[in-house]
């Protein structure tokens, strides 16, 4: 099999897309209240060192993936249970994503739909993409950037016409001083959604250009940082405070508030869909880091998987959780703790830790580190 | 490979083909409901009454003269309730996403139950468009039966007749349930709405005779603004404080300022655009708040021989208009402070804004810093032309 | 000699005689090889009332002539057959082949003669329109290249129309079209390249390609591609598109076809290679990606605005063509919320009535049109009439004054019609007009949802095709900066000077970078 090329511009369309994801669906940095922004800002550098962290980390064995990482630091009979780990946590998260936007489409559009088929649908679209391959989901992605972009810089103008936009809603700055800010910082901002770019570690090796792939992910951390900052802004200035925390998913009920000379109104349900542009597409990265995982596992490739596992992806969507409280509060007060810490910033630490020591080992004792690369050559047929 | 695209493509049918049309309603058979009124029940809570326009009488080309309306109204506990009920009567799925008028009576507002606003903002359909209105000394009820020549339908003629009064005169605050809400919410607002009443006899507007007639019998016409204190209804406003709360909101977008220039003689002013600041803070104790406006008009009508050819002219005319908004505007925030004690103006928003910390302490106890606020309006006022016209022609006049 | 064409199975070769180059003369042949060709021959053509044999003498020695009557030029063939067996009697019998050389440069003058050597090639020259010759006591066979070159006068092209521009159009005769390429590019790089596809057929098919600028890889795989075909007749350029594109169970073309010398050659240009298949008016242009379709030549002999807001209204239009009816059912069966009050009144009151739920009420009004439209292509051009005024009849008035259909949908089904005509070429507007059921369908199913996640499946679709290894969406995706000079605008000519970088051909630069004119400074400056 060919190896799948994406290129930086690609790279960064799926940060893009990936970043924005489900954060634009249900906000991001409300606890901050209306220094919210401030606190994205503060996340985007913590965003930046993580993303920098991760390709540090790969850039160990070049050409490897996050799983081949593991079996390097931890034996493949550990690195398989691990990456059990890793597939289950993807997946999982991928779920959460798609659960997202089944909420999102059940209380804003279709409320008769049962949520199951909407998860179908999206997942069999999910799947379908990925079956064609990494290559089809970056120029999809890539596709659908300028219409992020437009949307936002649309709906910006669109309020401004209707005039429904008050700058003093950011007011007071820092009345509460920067309590807030760290609370929602730590752990909700730093794992979600900045975090979760440990499923890129699959990723990176596809980059054409490793090299400059770090400088395209800090440009697409960047950017997507600044439309994340822009909207939060514009949903603070929109709504107020009391009305985002109010709101499940506060940029639908910002784009509600959009009436121009009774023609240009009632554009919720084209945000509805731009927002799926971004779940469709971190929902798949998601999918296809565990479809990696399963490639490795089971040596074979991972397109025979696609299909089945978006189909499980759907489905426990819909286990996930009994309703939407159930589900919030556990992305709220389980997830970052149980999981997101653990897979986003524990593992690798750890894993960064043994690297470091067994690469300094390896240049002194030359067999070692051959003994190394050349079992990973031969375990993987997928690559 | 043919056997896995089969399937494929199998899969992706049965995906799409098996699911149904769970959401589906077929324009024919919906009906759109323009307008809600609430009024106090008997047996239950509330009394809500909904009207569902007929589209085919409302359109010039396919009317032909039936009623272009259906007005009904059931009695329950619960808005949503009566709201998904209301098909023991009407024929059609009836859709609430085009309403356009929500009116509340007066008992109602009274007695504070305004608790139906959360299904209000809760539900999908429903959305933030509508205007928000109290029947004054009316049933809520009457105000939706009430026909009019040119919508028709009650609720579509508010709608449209409360915007161009936006845009003419100013007088309605143009509350939508987002600011409603807000006020309601915050410690340092009080909520607004507009009031609306029947001139006429509510009993003759029922019918469509009352849209053929040159002064109809009965007609809705927009009376104040109802003032509440959370969610009780507290007083009315008369239009023209209505319209000076706007102006100290910036909310004015354009009206007609009628000024004396001697006495019984007066002169008008159209404002055609307008900027207010308000400023405040915590001293002492005591709130300071300082109402900036700036203010551009046109000289529109002179009942005085003024030559308005002259700077000096102009000058003059421009302190008597700033005079008369600088009165105009104390005295409604006056009245509202020694009458109500309400702060409607959102002073305490400001001042929450611009020196957090001091209000942090007084947060729960505004109401009475309100009161006791000392109030500084600062206008501009510029008069810029004066229409087509130079000289008046009363400065010659042969006598 | 002429180089015997190359057969795809080779044959024993049945030798008539021996193949003696030159001087030797053989004197007294076994007249019986003459005789069991006529023979051979006789039974190949024998059923076929144009197939002609005569027999005479030619300058004294027995010869046969062979033919197809209907395929050689009756004029030429006449003034040569006289002369040649009006040669005088007491002419010298030639013994050498020379000697029949020269004798026939004579008569036939600059026709192009050819010499044959087994069964095979003789009924092929026959078939292509030769006289053949054979003459007693000669070991080579002979034929004389004489077409009847009856074609069609070069005509403006009838799907391609173009406002400003060159109006001729490629014809059914390929050695018309390579020659009308030939005379706008006149530069030797140019190469026509020849093959035989069709078993039964033998159509020539000719690859057109400026040397040293197309990708080395896409001709390779084309020729690949083509020498690979075995099927046993090609009758048009379409045939040949669809054995050899990527892929064949998609929507969208994958090779650009166009009617147009002009834009033929600016393709080449491009470093597209160009397939000109005998009959077929259409060259088939390869690799082709999605954008193309929307380009057209005259793009850029428009003015500048003017073309890019054509390209514009291109786009626009695919997309109207394409979601509209669907986006009709959708909002209106599901979310009505979303339309302005009066416009929903507006539609609610025309509809009032409609019997048929809106994707039937669509799904009629579609198919109807669909008949409609083949019925005006296919019927005699005298009742042509006919079907406009009976279509608008009944689209346009009963339908509508029946209460069956509303007015509004009328309206919809208009500007889709139309916008799907913008599409420049023909063949791409299928993708539009066939896509636009699917989106039917699942607009009734799960309403603008369904709509979008269609659209999106057609994204994904559209981004994993290729054309010859050229991605089908670039330079969208992936995203190719420089080559967005010609997308979705156009950039001024002089802007133009490199080669669009998707299709990775050898030379990248077209010309000096700088050829703008610029006037003479301003007075006062």
């Amino acid at each position: 099999m060919l190896k799948e090329n994406i290129s930086l511009t690609q790279l960064e369309a799926l940060l893009l897309n990936f970043l924005l994801g489900s954060a634009i669906v249900i906000g991001i940095g409300t606890d901050a209240k209306n220094d919210a922004w401030i606190a994205i800002l503060i996340a985007t550098l913590i965003g930046g060192g993580t993303i920098l962290f991760y390709w540090f980390l790969m850039n160990r064995l070049p050409g490897k993936t996050l799983y081949e990482l593991l079996e390097f630091c931890f034996g493949r009979k550990f690195a398989i249970l691990l990456s059990h780990g890793y597939i289950v946590y993807f997946l999982y998260n991928s779920g959460r994503v798609i659960r997202d936007f089944g909420e999102l489409m059940a209380s804003a559009l279709m409320p008769n739909t049962p949520i199951e088929i909407i998860s179908l649908t999206i997942c069999f679209v999910i799947g379908y993409i990925l079956y064609l391959g990494l290559e089809v989901l970056a120029r999809t992605s890539e596709i659908f950037t300028p219409y992020l972009f437009g949307f936002i810089f649309l709906l910006t103008i669109f309020l401004l016409v209707s005039g429904q936009i008050e700058m003093t809603r950011l007011l007071p700055v820092l009345g509460e001083g920067f309590k807030p800010i760290l609370k929602s910082l730590f752990p909700g901002l730093l794992t979600f959604p900045f975090g979760e770019l440990i499923v890129f570690t699959v990723i990176f090796l596809n980059v054409t250009d490793t090299k400059k792939g770090q400088k395209a992910s800090l440009i697409g951390v960047g950017v997507a940082s600044f439309l994340l900052i822009f909207s939060s802004i514009l949903m603070i200035v929109t709504l107020g405070v009391d009305g985002i925390l109010r709101s499940n998913f506060p940029l639908l009920s910002t784009a509600r508030e959009v009436a121009i000379g009774n023609f240009i109104e009632r554009i919720d349900a084209i945000v509805v869909f731009i927002m799926m542009l971004g779940i469709l597409v971190k929902g798949s990265v998601f999918l296809y880091g565990a479809l990696k995982g399963l490639e490795y596992i089971y040596k074979k490739p991972f397109r025979y998987f696609s299909i089945p596992f978006a189909m499980l992806v759907a489905f426990y969507s819909v286990l996930i959780s009994v309703n939407f409280a159930d589900h919030l509060q556990e992305g709220l007060k389980l997830v970052p703790y149980f999981l997101h810490l653990p897979f986003q910033f524990g593992i690798p630490a750890v894993m960064l830790v043994i690297l470091l020591w067994k690469q300094r080992k390896g240049k002194k004792n030359k067999t070692g580190w051959n003994y190394g690369s050349n079992q990973k050559a031969k375990k993987n047929p997928g690559t | 490979m043919y056997n896995r695209k089969c399937g494929l493509a199998a899969a992706f049918l049965s995906v799409f083909l098996l699911t149904g049309c769970w959401d589906q309603r077929e324009l024919s058979t919906i009906s759109v409901v323009t307008g809600m009124a609430v009024d106090k029940g008997e047996k239950g809570k509330y009394i809500l009454t909904i009207e569902a326009v007929n589209a085919q009488e409302l359109n010039n080309r396919t009317a032909s003269g039936f009623a272009p309306s259906t007005v009904y109204g059931l009695e329950g506990d619960s808005l949503e309730g009566l709201a998904q009920k209301m098909n023991v009567a009407f024929s059609r799925n009836l859709i609430y996403s085009h309403m356009k008028t929500l009116i509340i009576s007066e008992k109602v507002a009274k007695k504070g139950m305004l608790d139906f606003l959360d299904f209000l903002e809760r539900d999908r359909e429903i959305r933030d468009d509508f205007n928000i209105l109290i029947a004054r000394g009316v049933k809520a009820s009457d105000i939706l039966r009430v026909t009019y020549q040119f919508q028709k339908s009650s609720p579509l003629k508010l709608h449209a007749q409360l915007d161009s009064m936006v845009k003419n005169w100013g007088g309605d605050p143009d509350v939508r349930l987002n600011d409603m809400i807000e006020a309601l919410t915050s410690t340092g607002r009080e909520p607004v709405m507009a009031a609306v009443t029947i001139k006429g006899n509510p009993k003759k507007g029922k019918s469509i005779e009352n849209m053929q007639k040159v002064t109809p019998d009965a007609i809705v016409t927009l009376d104040s603004m109802a003032i509440f204190k959370a969610q009780k209804l507290k007083g009315f406003l008369n239009l023209n404080d209505t319209r000076n709360y706007i102006w100290i909101e910036d909310k004015l977008r354009r009206t007609s300022l009628t000024v004396p220039c001697k006495k019984n003689h007066y002169f008008d002013a159209r404002v055609y655009d307008n900027g207010t600041k308000v400023e405040g803070y915590l001293d002492n104790g005591k709130a300071r708040i300082t109402v900036r406006v700036r203010t551009e008009a046109y000289l529109n009508g002179t009942q005085c021989a003024a030559d308005l050819v002259k700077v000096e002219v102009y000058k003059k005319y421009e302190d008597l208009l700033e005079k008369t908004i600088k009165k105009n505007l104390l005295n409604t925030i006056t009245k509202v402070q020694k009458q109500y004690g309400l702060d409607i103006f959102g002073f305490g928003e400001k001042v929450r804004q611009q020196d957090y910390q001091d209000y942090k302490k007084v947060e729960n106890n505004w109401e009475y810093y309100f009161k006791n606020a000392e109030i500084n309006v600062n206008v501009t006022a510029r008069l810029r032309r004066s229409g087509i016209r130079t000289k008046s022609y009363l400065t010659n006049i042969k006598k | 000699m002429a180089p015997i064409r190359r057969l795809r199975k080779t044959r024993a070769l049945k030798k008539i005689g021996e193949i003696k180059e030159g001087k030797e003369i053989v004197k007294q042949e076994p007249s019986n090889s003459l005789l069991s060709l006529k023979k051979t021959l006789s039974g190949a053509f024998g059923k076929s009332s144009d197939f002609r044999v005569i027999e005479g003498f030619i300058n004294g020695r027995a010869g046969i002539l062979f033919y197809l009557e209907s395929m050689i030029n009756p004029k030429q063939m006449i003034k040569t057959t006289s002369k040649l067996f009006a040669s005088k009697k007491d002419a010298q019998p030639f013994n050498t082949l020379d000697e029949f050389r020269s004798f026939s440069r004579e008569i036939f003058g600059g026709v192009r003669c050819k010499s044959l050597k087994d069964d095979e090639s003789v009924s092929q020259a026959i078939l292509n329109g030769s006289l053949v010759i054979v003459i007693e006591g000669l070991t080579e066979i002979v034929s004389f290249h004489m077409l009847n070159t009856e074609k069609r006068a070069l005509a403006e092209p009838s799907t391609q129309t173009v406002i400003r521009g060159p109006k001729d159009s490629f014809i059914e005769a390929v050695s018309t079209n390579i020659s009308l390429i030939r005379r706008r590019i006149k530069n030797p790089k140019l190469t026509f390249e020849k093959f035989t596809i069709g078993k039964d057929t033998q159509t020539s098919v000719f690859i057109g390609y400026m040397d040293g600028i197309v990708n080395e890889k896409v001709l390779k795989e084309l020729k690949d591609r083509l020498n690979g075909i075995e099927v046993s007749a090609i009758f048009d350029s379409g045939n040949i598109e669809e054995l050899i594109t990527d892929k064949t169970f998609t929507f969208f073309p994958l090779a650009l076809n166009t009617e147009r010398p002009d834009s033929a050659a600016a393709n080449i240009m491009d470093g597209k290679v160009a397939i000109l298949v005998d009959g077929s008016p259409f060259a088939l242009m390869v690799p082709a990606v999605f954008v193309n379709f929307f380009e057209i030549s005259e793009d850029f002999y428009q003015p500048l605005y003017l073309g890019s807001f054509l390209r514009f209204i291109r786009y626009l239009s695919f997309m109207i063509a394409l979601i509209t009816p669907s986006v009709y059912v959708g909002v209106l069966t599901y979310h009505q919320e979303l339309l302005p009050t009066s416009f929903l009144l507006s539609i609610i009151a025309q509809r009032e009535g409609v019997p048929f739920p809106a994707v039937v009420e669509v799904l009629l009004m579609e198919i109807t049109f669909e008949i409609l439209r083949e019925a005006g292509i296919r019927m005699p051009k005298a009742v042509g009439q006919m079907v406009s005024i009976v279509g608008a009849l009944v689209i346009g008035q009963a339908a509508a004054e029946a209460g069956i259909i509303s007015n509004i949908m009328i309206i919809i089904m208009a500007i889709t019609a139309i916008a799907n005509f913008v599409a420049p070429v023909y063949s791409f507007s299928s993708a539009s007009r066939l896509i636009r059921f699917l989106l039917i369908i699942s607009a009734a199913i799960l309403g603008l949802y369904g709509v979008f996640l269609m659209l999106i499946l057609m994204v994904a679709h559209l981004c994993s095709l290729r054309s010859f290894g050229i991605p089908y969406l670039s330079p969208l995706a992936p995203f190719i900066l420089e080559d967005q000079k010609d997308v979705f605008i156009r950039f001024p000519y002089w802007a133009m000077n490199n080669r669009p970088k998707y299709l990775e051909s050898e030379k990248a630069i077209k010309a000096n970078p700088v050829a703008s004119p610029s006037p003479p400074p301003m007075k006062g400056e």
